[in-house]
C-alpha cells in the first residue's frame, strides 16, 4: 500500500493500515521534521515496529540527507524480529519501485551470539567469549604473527582484512541468522563485520547498551553523525537501563581477585623490565608527551572499555605520578587496600562521591585526578605488556572503572556500603554499591548528540514522567488508543472477594487468611471460565512462594488443578523456559494451563501470550518495588530533591508501568482477545495511570467488582467473543484500506481548510470592526472620551 | 625504621608473603579470636610488627621494651602503638611515609607554569617516595636526606602552601555545610507541605462525612460534589506547585533544580536588589546580544576620523558611531511579527504549544483524550 503523508511517499508493506498506525507515522514525521525528541505510546499488537520502520525508511530514501536510523531494542529476539520486518519491508519496496535500493541494514549483538570460532563460541559466559576473542584479535597478536612468531589468531577475523574495508558484506538487510550464515560461507567473522560496517549502514539495529552504556558506547557508537535518527523501542524501562549502565557493585571477592591481578601485573612489569625495557620506555614517553594515540585508543579491539571521560580530559596528559608502570601498580594496590579496609566496617553507610574522595585522600594520599585516569592508564599498560589471558584482569578492570567513575561524577551518585546481605544475616558479606541515581546522566550524551530521539513503547504512561526523569524536551508526546471493531479485551478491577471483604497485597493484610483465600477463589473461578491459557502475576517471588504454599494448605491448588495445569516461574532461566514450553504445549492440546509468574520477572517483560496462549491475565496485587532497599530509597530521595518527583508518585508510576506491561502480554494483535484483571483494592485509585488505550476500554461499571461479578462479566465477554467475527467487519473502522485512508486524509484536509477559512473570516470580521470603529471615531471625534481613544490607539498600534 | 625489620615485604616485584594483620591468632602470644572475640591488633610504626592489644599492654606497660619478634631488635614504646587501617601492613607503612612526603611536597597545580612541569614534579615526588618505601640501604638514606634538605630549603614556601591548602579546605567545608543545610531545609519544607496536603484532605473528607450525617439542605450528592470540586481545586494547586516549575523552565537542559537551588542558597532577589546601586533600566541589559562591537573595524571611511587631528570634534567618538551603526543594522532582528500575531490569535504562548495545537487538529479522531494533558506540558 502506498500513500502520502504531506509530501512524503510512504510504502507500507501491507494492503491495509490501522488508523493508529497512520497517526503514529504522522507524528513520527512531525518529530523528524521538527528535529526534536518525542515520546509515543502505541498499544501493543498494533504493528508499531513496522509502522516505525516504513516511515523512517521512506523518510531516509526520500530526502537527500539520508539520515541514518539507529534502532535500539532490548533483547536479541526483538532485534531479530525487527530485522525481519525490515527485510520484508525492503523487499516490498523493491517490488513496488521496480528496483532494489542502495540500502544496507545490519544488526549487532554480543560476540557470544555472533562468534564462529569453533572453540571460542562454545564458551558459556559472554565475558569469557569477549576476553578470548580479544586475545586472538588484539593488534599486537597480529604484529607478532607477521613477525613470524607462533601465536594463536582467529582466521575469521583475519580474513576480514583481505576485503575492502567499506564493503565487507553486500548491500541488503541482514538478519542475525543471515549474517551468521554469510560469515560461515565466506569464513569471515560476523561480529566484526557488523561492527566495522556500522558506519556504512542505513539502518542499525542493536541493543540499548551500545548506545547507553558509556563504557561500550565510546567504542561502538562513536562515529555516528548528529542527524541520525535514534529510536528506543520498548523504552518503558529505559531509566533503569541508564542507571544500571553506570552503577557498579564491589565485593570482597572481587577485591581479592583484583589484588591478584595487580600482583600479576607487577610480575609482568618485572619480567618486561628484564627482557624488553624499550617497550615500557616507549609507553612512558608517550604518556609524558600526552600523545594518546587516538587511533589506538579507539581501536575496536582495545582490550578494555573506558567509562566516559570528558573530551578535554582525554586530550590531557596522564598525571605524573602514575606515568611509570610500577608507580601505577602501587597506586592501584593502595586503592584496593583502601577499599578493603572500608569493607571491614560493619555499619551501613552511604556517602557521596565527594565525601568518599576526601576520605580517600586523607588516608591514602590518592588525589582525584590520577584516579580519573585509572581506567585509561590500565588499558594502556595492558596493551604495552601485551597481555593475552585477559580474564585474569577483568576484576582489576572493574575496580579501575569504578575509580574513574567515582572521580568523574560528583552529582547524582551515591556510595552505599552494606555489610550484610539482609538485616538478619550473621555472617558479613559486604557489598559496596556505587549507584547512579540520575537516569539523565547516561542518556544525556545521546540527547545532546542526536537531533531526533524517539522513545516509544506499548506502555509508557504517564508520558510526562519520561522527559522529566531523563531530562529532555519532547516536541511530540502522544498516546494512541486502539481502534477496535469489537471490544476485544475486557479490563476489570476486582476489589473484593465474593464475601465482600476487600483484597489487597498491601503489607498489613497480605498474609491474612481471608485475603489469601479470596485471591485463591479468584484464581479458581477464572481458571474455570477461561479457555486455554491463563497468566497470573504476583508482585514478588517472595510473596508468590508464600501465597502458593498457603493455597496448597487451603486446597486451592487442587481445585485449580482440575481445570488447568499449574506452572511456576522461577529465578532460574532454564527452569522457566522449561515451564514455558510445557505451558505452551498444554495450551495447544486443550488441557489448558496457568502460569504463575512475577510482575518484574523475565516473563512479564519479554514473552508474548498471544491468542490461546493467554486468554486471561490476572494481576494479583500492585507490583510495588521493595521499598526497604537502600538504593531505592536513595534514588527516591534524589528524585524528590532534583526533579521534584514525590516518592509515592514515583513508586506508583513504577508499579503501574509494570502492571501495564503484564496486562499488555495477552493482547498481541487486533484479532486477539483477552481478559485483564487487576486484583487489588488499591488499583481503583491508580486507574488513570494505566496506558490510555487500556484505561479507555475500562468501563465505569468494571472498576469496583467483587469476584463473582467479575466472573459473570468475564463469561459474558467470552460468549461475545465466541460469536463469529469476519475480517470484513473491521474494515473502515479498525482497519483501513487505501480508500479509507484517502477518505480520512481528504476529511482531514477539509477540516484544515475549514479551520483556515474560519480563521480568515474572523480576521476579516475583526478588520471590518476596526474599520467601523475608525469611521466612528472620525465621525464623532469630539464626543469620544479619553479611554476609548487609548483603546483605539492600541488597536492601531497592533495592526 | 630499619630495613631489615620489614624485610620480607620490601622488594617490589618479588612475591614474598606480605606482612599482613593476622585474622585470628596473635603471632606473639598465640591467643585465638574464638576465645576472645573483641581481640584487636596493633602495630608500632617503628617496625610494623602486629600483635594483639593484650600483648602490647603486658609487654610495654612498664616502659620501653624490645619488640617480641625474634628477628627484630627495635625498642618500642607503648605510646607509639596504634591500630592499622590497612590489613596489608606494607601499604600501611607506605601510607605513613606518604604522609610525611605530602607534608613537605605540598605544591598544587596552580604553582606551576605548565601542566607538564606539574606532572614532572609529581613524578619526581613519586620517585622519591618509591625510594623511601622500597629503596634498599643507601638509596633510602639518600632519599631521606633529600627530603630533609628540601624541607630545610623551602620551609617558608611549604608553610605558605599549607596555609593556602587549609584555607581552601575550610572554605570547601563551609560550602559543603551550607549546601547540606539548604538540602535539609528543602526536605523539611517538602515534608511539611505534604503533611499539610494530607491534613487538608482529611479535613475535606471529614466535612463530607459531617454534611452527610446532618443530611443538610438538599441531597447528599450535591454536597459531595461541591466539596469534591473544592478538593480538586486544592489538588490542582498543589500539583501546579509541584510540577509547574519543572515544566515551565525546562529549557534545553531540562532540569529545573539548577535554578531552584541557586535561589535557595543565595540571597533572595529582593535582598539583592536592595544591595545593588539604583538602575534606571531595572535590570534590562543593554548589551547587544546578537553581535559584539569590535574595537577596530577595517574601514577606509573611518580611518581619517580616527587619525586626523582636524577631524576630532569634542564629544565625537568613532566608537560611538560604530556602535550605533551596528545597532541600527541589527535592529528588529528576532522580532517575528507573524509569530506574535499567531500566538495572539490562539492565546498560547510558545511555539511548542502552537505545534501541539496544530497537531491535535490534524491527527484526527483517534487521538483524543490525552490531548489536554499534552497541552498542559507545554504551557
Ligand atoms: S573474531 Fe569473531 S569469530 Fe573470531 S573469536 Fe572473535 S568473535 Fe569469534
Ligand atoms: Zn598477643
Ligand atoms: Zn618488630
Amino acid at each position: 500500500m502506498r500513500f502520502f503523508i504531506d509530501d512524503l511517499p510512504v510504502l507500507f508493506p501491507y494492503p491495509r493500515v490501522y488508523p493508529e498506525q497512520y497517526a503514529y507515522m504522522c507524528d513520527l514525521k512531525k518529530t523528524l521534521d521538527a528535529g526534536g525528541h518525542c515520546v509515543l505510546e502505541m498499544p501493543s499488537g498494533t504493528g508499531k515496529t513496522v509502522s516505525l520502520l516504513s516511515l523512517i525508511v521512506a523518510y531516509q530514501q526520500h530526502y537527500p540527507e539520508h539520515r541514518k536510523l539507529i534502532y535500539c531494542s532490548r533483547t536479541m529476539s526483538e532485534i531479530e524480529k525487527a530485522l525481519q520486518e525490515l527485510k520484508a519491508l525492503m523487499k516490498f519496496r523493491a517490488n513496488e519501485l521496480g528496483h532494489v535500493e542502495d540500502f544496507r541494514g545490519l544488526g549487532l549483538t554480543s560476540r557470544k551470539n555472533l562468534c564462529l570460532h569453533p572453540s571460542v563460541k562454545r564458551e558459556k559466559s559472554g565475558a569469557i567469549v569477549d576476553a578470548r576473542c580479544r586475545s586472538l584479535t588484539a593488534g599486537f597478536v597480529k604484529e607478532k604473527k607477521d613477525k613470524g612468531e607462533n601465536v594463536d589468531v582467529c582466521i575469521y577475523h583475519d580474513n576480514l582484512d583481505l576485503l575492502e574495508p567499506h564493503n565487507l558484506i553486500p548491500n541488503g538487510v541482514w538478519t542475525l541468522d543471515g549474517l551468521l550464515r554469510y560469515g560461515e560461507q565466506h569464513k569471515q567473522c560476523p561480529y566484526f563485520t557488523a561492527r566495522r560496517m556500522m558506519q556504512y549502514c542505513n539502518v542499525i539495529i542493536y541493543s540499548y547498551h551500545y548506545l547507553l552504556d558509556p563504557k561500550i558506547a565510546e567504542r561502538v557508537s562513536k562515529e555516528f553523525s548528529k542527524d541520525c535518527i535514534v529510536v528506543f523501542d520498548e523504552a518503558h524501562n529505559i531509566d533503569n537501563v541508564c542507571i544500571e549502565s553506570l552503577s557498579q557493585d564491589i565485593t570482597e571477592d572481587s577485591l581479592r581477585k583484583a589484588t591478584r591481578g595487580a600482583q600479576n601485573l607487577e610480575r609482568k612489569i618485572g619480567e618486561m623490565k628484564e627482557t624488553d625495557r624499550e617497550q615500557l620506555e616507549n609507553e612512558y614517553q608517550k604518556l609524558v608527551e600526552g600523545l594518546r594515540d587516538q587511533e589506538e585508543a579507539r581501536q575496536e579491539d582495545a582490550f578494555m572499555a573506558n567509562p566516559v571521560l570528558p573530551d578535554d580530559l582525554l586530550k590531557e596528559a596522564v598525571p605524573g605520578n602514575i606515568r611509570r608502570a610500577e608507580h601505577f601498580v602501587a597506586f592501584l594496590k593502595r586503592f584496593i587496600e583502601y577499599l578493603k579496609s572500608r569493607m571491614k566496617s560493619r555499619k551501613v553507610t552511604s556517602e557521596t562521591p565527594t565525601y568518599f574522595l576526601d576520605h580517600l585522600k586523607e588516608h591514602t594520599f590518592i588525589e582525584k585526578k590520577p584516579l580519573r585516569f585509572c581506567a585509561e592508564r590500565l588499558t594502556s599498560l595492558v596493551r604495552t605488556l601485551e597481555l593475552t589471558n585477559i580474564e585474569d584482569y577483568q576484576t582489576l578492570q572493574e575496580v579501575a572503572t569504578f575509580a574513574t567513575l567515582v572521580a568523574t561524577y560528583e552529582k547524582g551518585f551515591l556510595l552505599i556500603l552494606e555489610p550484610f546481605e539482609s538485616d538478619t544475616a550473621e555472617v558479613p558479606n559486604p557489598i559496596l554499591h556505587f549507584t547512579c541515581l540520575d537516569a539523565a546522566i547516561a542518556i544525556k550524551p545521546v540527547f545532546d548528540r542526536f537531533s531526533s530521539v524517539i522513545i516509544t513503547s506499548g506502555t509508557i504512561s504517564p508520558l510526562e514522567m519520561y522527559p522529566k526523569m531523563l531530562g529532555f524536551n519532547a516536541v511530540v508526546m502522544q498516546s494512541y488508543t486502539m481502534t477496535l471493531a469489537r471490544k476485544s479485551f475486557l479490563p476489570m478491577i476486582v476489589t473484593r472477594g465474593s464475601d465482600q471483604a476487600p483484597v489487597s497485597t498491601s503489607f498489613q493484610v497480605r498474609n491474612e487468611p481471608s485475603v489469601v483465600r479470596n485471591y485463591g477463589n479468584l484464581l479458581t473461578e477464572f481458571a474455570r471460565v477461561t479457555p486455554d491459557g491463563m497468566v497470573v502475576f504476583f508482585p514478588s517471588y517472595l510473596y508468590m512462594e508464600s501465597i502458593i504454599s498457603m493455597w496448597q494448605g487451603m486446597g486451592i491448588l487442587d481445585q485449580v488443578w482440575k481445570y488447568k495445569l499449574i506452572l511456576v516461574e522461577t529465578p532460574d532461566a532454564q527452569e522457566t523456559s522449561l515451564a514455558l514450553e510445557t505451558y505452551r504445549t498444554a495450551c495447544c492440546n486443550g488441557r489448558g494451563a496457568v502460569l504463575l509468574c512475577v510482575a518484574r520477572g523475565k516473563v512479564s517483560e519479554g514473552i508474548d501470550f498471544d491468542h490461546h496462549y493467554g486468554r486471561t491475565v490476572l494481576c494479583i496485587g500492585v507490583p510495588f518495588q521493595y521499598t526497604e532497599s537502600r538504593i531505592l530509597k536513595a534514588r527516591l530521595e534524589f528524585l524528590r530533591e532534583t526533579y521534584r518527583i514525590r516518592e509515592n508518585d514515583f513508586l506508583s508510576f513504577d508499579a503501574m508501568r509494570h502492571a501495564a506491561q503484564c496486562l499488555g502480554r495477552v493482547l498481541r494483535g487486533k484479532d486477539d482477545y483477552g481478559i485483564m484483571v487487576l486484583a487489588d483494592r488499591r488499583f481503583q485509585k491508580k486507574r488513570d495511570q494505566l496506558p490510555k488505550w487500556i484505561e479507555q476500554a475500562m468501563l465505569e461499571v468494571d472498576v469496583n467488582l467483587s469476584t463473582d461479578m467479575a466472573v459473570l462479566a468475564a463469561k459474558r465477554f467470552l460468549r461475545d467473543m465466541a460469536q463469529p467475527f469476519r475480517p470484513k467487519d473491521q474494515e473502515g473502522i479498525s482497519v483501513w484500506s487505501i480508500e479509507d485512508l484517502r477518505k480520512h486524509q481528504a476529511q482531514m484536509d477539509e477540516e484544515r481548510i475549514l479551520e483556515l477559512q474560519k480563521q480568515n473570516e474572523e480576521n476579516m470580521a475583526e478588520e471590518v470592526r476596526r474599520q467601523q470603529a475608525k469611521a466612528l471615531a472620525l465621525d464623532d471625534d469630539y464626543d469620544m472620551d479619553e479611554d476609548d481613544e487609548r483603546e483605539l490607539m492600541e488597536i492601531d498600534g497592533m495592526a | 625504621m630499619s630495613r631489615r625489620a620489614t624485610g620480607p615485604t620490601t622488594t617490589l616485584g618479588t612475591m614474598a608473603a606480605p606482612n599482613v594483620v593476622p585474622e585470628d591468632i596473635c603471632p606473639v602470644c598465640k591467643r585465638n579470636r574464638y576465645l576472645n572475640s573483641s581481640m584487636t591488633f596493633k602495630i608500632n610504626p617503628e617496625c610494623y610488627h602486629p600483635m594483639c592489644s593484650q600483648c602490647v599492654e603486658t609487654i610495654f606497660k612498664t616502659g620501653p621494651n624490645q619488640c617480641p619478634y625474634a628477628s627484630c631488635n627495635k625498642t618500642l614504646r607503648l605510646k607509639g602503638f596504634r591500630e592499622a587501617m590497612f590489613a596489608d601492613l606494607t601499604i600501611q607503612r607506605e601510607v605513613d611515609i606518604r604522609k610525611r612526603v605530602a607534608a613537605v611536597f605540598n605544591n598544587t597545580q596552580d604553582d606551576f607554569e605548565t601542566l607538564r612541569d606539574y606532572n614532572n614534579y609529581l613524578q619526581d615526588v613519586e620517585d622519591l617516595t618509591f625510594s623511601l618505601v622500597y629503596g634498599e640501604g643507601t638509596e633510602r638514606a639518600d632519599a631521606e636526606a633529600k627530603l630533609a634538605d628540601y624541607e630545610q630549603q623551602h620551609r617558608a614556601e611549604i608553610e605558605r602552601n599549607k596555609k593556602k591548602g587549609s584555607d581552601a579546605e575550610a572554605l570547601r567545608l563551609r560550602r559543603q555545610k551550607e549546601a547540606d543545610a539548604a538540602a535539609a531545609a528543602r526536605r523539611a519544607e517538602l515534608l511539611r507541605e505534604e503533611a499539610e496536603a494530607r491534613e487538608e484532605e482529611g479535613k475535606l473528607n471529614q466535612e463530607v462525612m459531617e454534611a452527610l450525617q446532618r443530611g443538610e439542605s438538599g441531597n447528599a450528592a450535591e454536597i459531595q460534589a461541591r466539596i469534591l470540586a473544592k478538593k480538586k481545586a486544592k489538588l490542582a494547586k498543589l500539583n501546579a506547585e509541584h510540577f509547574g516549575p519543572s515544566m515551565d523552565n525546562a529549557g534545553p537542559r531540562g532540569i529545573s533544580i539548577r535554578g531552584l537551588r541557586q535561589k535557595r542558597t543565595g540571597p533572595t532577589e529582593d535582598e539583592e536588589d536592595r544591595n545593588k546601586p539604583y538602575d534606571p533600566y531595572a535590570g534590562v541589559s543593554l548589551q547587544p546580544t546578537r553581535y559584539t562591537v569590535q574595537d577596530h573595524y577595517e574601514n577606509p571611511f573611518l580611518e581619517p576620523a580616527k587619525e586626523r587631528e582636524d577631524h576630532k570634534v569634542g564629544g565625537y567618538n568613532v566608537q560611538e558611531y560604530v556602535a550605533r551603526a551596528m545597532f541600527e543594522a541589527f535592529a528588529g532582528l528576532g522580532v517575528m511579527v507573524g509569530e506574535e500575531k499567531a500566538s495572539e490569535q490562539r492565546s498560547v504562548g510558545t511555539t511548542a504549544a502552537r505545534d501541539a495545537v496544530a497537531r491535535n487538529k490534524t491527527s484526527g479522531p483517534m487521538t483524543t483524550g490525552r490531548r489536554q494533558e499534552v497541552d498542559d506540558v507545554f504551557v
